[in-house]
Formats: structure tokens, C-alpha cells, sequence
């Protein structure tokens, strides 16, 4: 408990009468790649949703190393939630890469990952280009520095919206189905830049539809059904030897026949 | 406060049967006009649509033209202009027709919008089916563009209603005129133009939200179509 | 003739002057109130002031710009606030203009994916800083079409401000009629410098967006 980089206790959150998470719990170490796996509704989107405060949990504590997530005490020993403006510096402790990208289109892909660096992280236009180029560096897209998103294929874009999150830093990257949106051909240039990021030893919790990826970047896999965690383990682990009835259930309908080793 | 409304009081019984009567007139002003545009319009969207150049050059231009003047200006010339010409027409007449002309432009866009949102490959189904061309436009094409122009007419029409307050500065009994002739009567000009945007309000606003609700209902039908 | 023309043109444009003094200061209070009613009505999340700003909208387009026009000027002077015809049409025709620009501009900031304002604030930028640097600059890309047609449209209704004697170019035109009978040439004249007002404007905007790939 005391290397975990991030601790998730009691997690809920509900949408009128529809209660989309019941109560999730775990965390996540220094270094480790976590992924979040289970079938449509399960919550998982939801859940990491929450982890940024993009979404309102209704009950829960979410501690990244050491400071409680969206939330502030008042007077009288009670707590009220925090406003957007005071979640941004924790926001930027945590980088986010969506489904759907969200480009912002009227900049080109530097100012794209580096509009952040200048505005929120009070670095110079000088130096959040050289940070922009680097990260973009890294995501094997400098030369299309100059480009606006538009130009981009979908996988290109995507990465852009690695490096984006790159750029600020964080400890810990969310990646919410960053390649559901994809032609199948590009799927394979994202999925290889997360990999490299995995190996580099980067906090990153993962949701994704890709189970053959998920077991073999993964350290832990969690599988989530109906807003509870069903099995969590060693990635190999859960998704070759199944404990649970569900999870089994599940991997089978996606085509990951179990007991198979790698 | 109270005696702002204490004056409504005494003079509304007065005031309503003149204004209801102006209201009325306002309403057949704008309605003729409304007419004369959409056959107007249709004629320009036939032109502009036509396979000779000169028709469509000449439409377009009309078009333009009438889009940069001012209806206000429209009406004086002809309300004080045509006499110069031997053509005398009332304040009513000619209100109409400068409605009318004005309003043209505007339906037409409109209307051009509402066919061309019809996808072509639906006519070209129809025709493939042996429907001849005016088969294919009355019952394929105008049906489905009716769709789209409808809530976009509507409002058409409340501008009509709203510009037909112009043609009291050509003398027209309408609404206006008679709003501004009450005011120096009782020299009471809030509370007679307050009354009388009322009026125009009443019968504008229920248009324009019935158009709001038009547009929402029709799109959702096409959006489930797929065809939007 | 031509001298006839000249003396005509001339006129009218002492009346181009005011109109376009008119156009441009309620332009200003249009774009201001606007954009300012626009934000609020869209972010806030208080219904009452939703409310106060539809109805405000509402009735502003719902009713007749020279019915505002006459409230203001003549209503209020039997109140004791007398303003000059000038500022009365500046203020009327902003008001309305503002109306019809909060639809616009509220409209175009709901276009706008919702992801665009989320992956902003995942980025650590503040309210105020994803409003400046995202909402805003692609909420005016998208709405100058319509804005361009507001510019147009407001250029025509200075006219309306010649019934409350505004001295702008059908006030003269009217004038000019009374006193030259030149009827058919002046009123000619008038809308032929309306339109070489109007047109270049139109041309400007649709120039200004084809350039920023507007209307997406």
C-alpha cells in the first residue's frame, strides 16, 4: 500500500436509478499498466471518468500519492466537491487520451500538445515547443509538427493525443478505448506506442476492448461487470485461467480461448 | 407601478376593438404578400434551376439585388415612385408587393434548400421505375423537401408579419399606423406601443415556437430513416 | 441629368454617414450583449436566469424592430428620458441585434462537441482558459456565416430609423422628394447606395470565410 501511486476505495456512481458503478476499489502501483476489461456498461469508461473528476462520483475516495482527488473539506468537518478551476493543477497530474481524440481543430498538432504547457504550466512559448516536438518525438510524429488535425489519418491523430497528454507530465495516463474508434489498419501504430510507453515504465490505466494487447502490456488486469470488480489479477493470470464464471463467460464471447498460455 | 397599469385599465376597452380590427389587417397585409412571394419564389427557383443560362443569371441577379435593399426603401419607391409612371397603387397594394418582392428572395433560398436537400439518388430510383419527371417530382421530391422547408417558411412568414410594419410609414392602416395615430390621441406613447408589440407577439410567437417544435419533430423522423 | 444625380448622391450621404454611425454602434452593443447573454444563458446553471434571457430574446424578435424603435424613443421621452433619434435607433436596433445574436452564438457553442470543453479541462487548462482558447475562437468560426448575415441585415434596417427622424439616407431621400419631385431618381438613387454598401460588406464576410473554413 505505501508504493501505490494511486488508491480507489468505495467507488460509486449513479445516473438517476441507474447505478453505473457499486462500489470499486483498488489501486495502482508506481510503474504498473493496469487494464480495465469487461463488456459495454460494465462501468469501466465511467470509472476512469471518475478518476479526473470528469464525472461526479457519488461516493468514494480517489488518493493520487497522497492528496484526495476532487474534493475539499469545509466548515463543520464536511466536504463539498471542487469547482473546475480548482480541479485543474490535479488535473494536470493526470493525462487523458480519449476515443474520440478531441483535437481542438483550429491549432495546428504543435499548439495542439503544447497550448497546455504555455497556458496551465506557465512555461514559456519556447520551451513548450521544444516539449511539444519532443513528445511528438515520441510518438513518431514530429514531422507532421505543422500539420492541423484534419490532415491526419485517425491512428495519427490519436497519437497526437498521446503526445498531447504527454506533454503535461502527469503521473499517471488514463487511456479511455483509445483505438475502439479506429480502422482496424491503424489500430496497430497506437497499440505500439502505448506498448513503448508500458515498457518505459509509465503509470497508465488502460481501457480497452484489445485482450491479446491488454494481456501482453498489461501487469494487472481488472474485469468489471455491472459496475462491480469481478476478478482482478496478474494479466496473464486472469485472462488465460479465468476464475470466475463471468469472466470466463466473457473472454469466451470475445474469442480468448482459456487455459491457453502465451 | 400600479398606476402604470391602472391606465390599461381605463383606456383597454377603448383601445382593443381599433387594435384587434389593425391586428387583422396586418394579418391579411402579410398574407397576401406571403402568396405573392411563394409564387415569386417558385418561378426564381424554376429559373435558377433551368438549363438556360440567361434565366439563371437573371434570377440569381434579382435575387442579390433585393437582398441588398432595404424593405423600407422598396416600399417607398413604390408606394411614391410608380405614381411617376402612371401606376398608382395604395399603401395596402403596395405594401403587398413590396412584402412580396422581398419576400421572394428569402422563399426562394428556401425553397432551393428544400430540394436540393432531397438526395439525388432518390430521383434517380423513381426515374429507373419508369416515373416520368413531374411523376417524380410531385410525389418523390416535393414530399420529402416539404419536410425541410416547412419550419423555414414558417418564419419566413413571421418576417413577413414583423416587415408589415414598415407599411405604416406608406400610410397603411395597419396595426403600426394605428399604434402611432392612438399615441398622439392620448398622448399616451409607452403604453400604447408596449400594447401593441403585444399584439404582434401574440400572434409571432406562437408561429415561431410551433416552427421550433416543426423542426425538431421532422428531423428526428429522418434521423431514424437514415436518411438525414 | 448627371448634375441632378450628383447633387442627389450627394445628400444621401451626409445620410450614409449617420447610417453607418448607426451601424456600428449598435453592431458594438449587439456583439457585447450578445456574446454576454449567450455565455450565460448556456453555462449557467441557475433556470431563472435562462428564463429572464429567453424571454428577453423572445420578445426582442418577436416584435417588430420599429415598435422597439417607437418604445424607445417616444415612450420614454413620456417618461422623461429624451434621447436623440441617433441614440435611440443606436440603442433599439443593438437591443434587438443582441437578441438575435445570443440565439447565434449559444447555438454555436452547442454545436460544438462536448469533447472538445472536456479534453481542454483533462488538460489542466481552467474554465476561463478552455473557454478563450477552445469554445470561443471555434464558436466564431462556426457562426460567421450567420454573423455576416446579421451585418447585412442591420445595415437595411438603419432605414427603419428615418420614423424617428434620424437623419440617415431615406430621412433625406424623403426629404429630397418634398422638395425636388425628382421622385423616381432619388428613391433609385437611395437603393443603388444601400446596395453598394450592403454588397461589399457580404463579399468581405464571405471572403473572411471561405479564408477560416468557416461554417464547420
Amino acid at each position: 500500500m505505501k508504493d501505490s501511486l494511486l488508491t480507489v476505495e468505495g467507488l460509486k456512481k449513479s445516473y438517476g436509478a441507474d447505478d453505473v458503478l457499486r462500489g470499486i476499489s483498488f489501486d495502482l502501483k508506481r510503474g504498473e499498466t493496469l487494464s480495465l476489461i469487461g463488456p459495454s456498461g460494465s462501468g469501466k469508461s465511467t470509472c476512469l471518468r471518475c478518476l479526473n473528476f470528469l464525472e461526479r462520483p457519488n461516493a468514494g475516495e480517489i488518493v493520487l500519492e497522497g492528496e484526495r482527488i476532487g474534493r475539499v473539506g469545509i466548515q463543520g468537518g464536511r466536504e463539498r466537491y471542487m469547482t473546475d478551476r480548482e480541479l485543474a493543477p490535479q488535473r494536470r497530474e493526470i493525462g487523458m487520451v480519449f476515443q474520440l481524440f478531441y483535437l481542438w481543430p483550429h491549432l495546428n498538432v504543435r499548439d495542439n500538445v503544447a497550448l497546455a504547457s504555455i497556458k496551465a504550466g506557465g512555461m514559456s512559448r519556447r520551451e513548450a515547443y521544444e516539449l511539444a516536438e519532443q513528445m511528438l518525438e515520441k510518438v513518431h510524429l514530429r514531422h507532421k509538427a505543422d500539420e492541423f488535425p484534419e490532415r491526419l489519418s485517425g491512428g495519427q491523430q490519436q497519437r497526437v493525443a498521446i503526445a498531447r497528454a504527454l506533454a503535461q507530465k502527469p503521473k499517471l495516463i488514463l487511456f479511455d478505448e483509445p483505438t475502439s474508434a479506429l480502422d482496424p489498419e491503424l489500430v496497430g501504430e497506437v497499440l505500439g506506442v502505448i506498448r513503448e510507453l508500458a515498457e518505459e515504465g509509465r503509470s497508465m490505466i488502460l481501457v480497452t476492448h484489445e485482450i491479446r494487447f491488454a494481456r501482453d502490456v498489461a501487469d494487472r488486469v481488472i474485469f468489471m461487470d455491472g459496475g462491480h470488480i469481478v476478478e482482478e489479477g496478474a494479466a496473464a493470470d486472469v485472462i488465460n485461467r479465468p476464475q470466475m464464471e463471468r469472466t470466463r463467460a466473457f473472454l469466451g464471447q470475445v474469442g480468448e480461448p482459456s487455459g491457453l498460455v502465451k | 407601478m400600479n398606476a402604470f397599469f391602472h391606465v390599461y385599465r381605463d383606456y383597454l376597452p377603448e383601445w382593443w376593438p381599433r387594435l384587434v380590427e389593425a391586428a387583422r389587417v396586418t394579418a391579411e397585409l402579410s398574407s397576401l404578400g406571403f402568396v405573392l412571394a411563394l409564387v415569386l419564389a417558385s418561378l426564381l427557383v424554376a429559373m435558377v434551376r433551368s438549363r438556360y443560362a440567361l434565366l439563371r443569371h437573371v434570377a440569381n441577379a434579382f435575387i442579390q439585388f433585393v437582398r441588398a435593399v432595404p424593405l423600407l426603401a422598396l416600399l417607398l419607391a413604390l408606394y411614391f415612385g410608380l405614381p411617376s409612371f402612371g401606376v398608382t397603387l395604395s399603401g395596402y397594394w403596395a405594401g403587398v408587393v413590396g412584402l412580396g418582392l422581398q419576400g421572394a428572395a428569402y422563399v426562394a433560398e428556401v425553397l432551393r434548400g428544400g430540394l436540393n436537400s432531397v438526395h439525388r439518388g432518390q430521383r434517380e430510383a423513381a426515374l429507373a421505375a419508369g416515373l416520368s419527371p413531374y411523376k417524380v417530382f410531385t410525389n418523390i421530391v416535393l414530399p420529402q423537401a416539404m419536410r425541410v422547408m416547412l419550419p423555414p417558411l414558417l418564419n419566413c412568414y413571421v418576417s413577413l408579419l414583423k416587415d408589415s410594419s414598415l407599411c405604416a410609414l406608406i400610410a397603411t392602416d395597419e396595426l403600426m399606423l394605428t399604434a402611432r395615430a392612438m399615441s398622439s390621441e392620448y398622448f399616451l406613447p409607452l403604453h400604447i406601443f408596449v400594447l401593441v408589440g403585444l399584439f404582434y407577439f401574440a400572434i409571432a410567437f406562437p408561429l415561431s415556437m410551433f416552427s421550433r417544435l416543426l423542426a425538431k419533430r421532422l428531423s428526428r423522423g429522418r434521423r431514424a430513416l437514415g436518411v438525414a | 441629368m448627371p448634375e441632378v444625380f450628383t447633387s442627389i448622391l450627394s445628400t444621401l450621404l451626409a445620410g450614409a454617414v449617420t447610417a453607418a454611425q448607426v451601424a456600428v454602434g449598435a453592431a458594438l452593443i449587439a456583439l457585447v450583449l450578445g456574446l454576454a447573454l449567450a455565455l450565460l444563458t448556456v453555462f449557467t446553471r441557475v433556470a431563472l436566469v435562462r428564463l429572464v434571457i429567453g424571454v428577453y430574446v423572445e420578445w426582442m424578435r418577436n416584435v417588430p424592430a420599429l415598435a422597439h424603435l417607437f418604445v424607445i424613443y417616444f415612450g420614454l421621452a413620456s417618461v422623461g428620458l429624451r434621447l436623440s433619434p441617433k441614440a435611440a435607433a443606436i440603442l433599439g436596433l443593438g437591443l434587438v441585434g443582441a437578441a438575435i445574436l445570443c440565439d447565434v452564438f449559444a447555438a454555436g457553442m452547442r454545436a460544438l462537441h462536448v469533447g472538445q470543453r472536456e479534453a481542454a479541462l483533462a488538460v489542466g487548462l481552467s474554465p476561463l482558459q478552455a473557454l478563450r482558447c477552445i469554445v470561443l475562437p471555434q464558436m466564431l468560426r462556426l457562426t460567421l456565416p450567420a454573423v455576416g448575415n446579421y451585418a447585412s441585415q442591420l445595415i437595411k434596417d438603419t432605414s427603419i430609423a428615418s420614423a424617428i427622424a434620424a437623419p440617415e439616407i431615406m430621412f433625406y431621400a424623403r426629404n429630397l422628394v418634398t422638395s425636388t419631385f425628382q421622385t423616381p431618381l432619388i428613391y433609385a438613387t437611395a437603393i443603388l447606395l444601400y446596395a453598394s454598401i450592403v454588397f461589399p460588406v457580404s463579399w468581405a464576410f464571405n471572403i473572411a470565410e471561405r479564408r477560416l473554413g468557416a461554417g464547420r
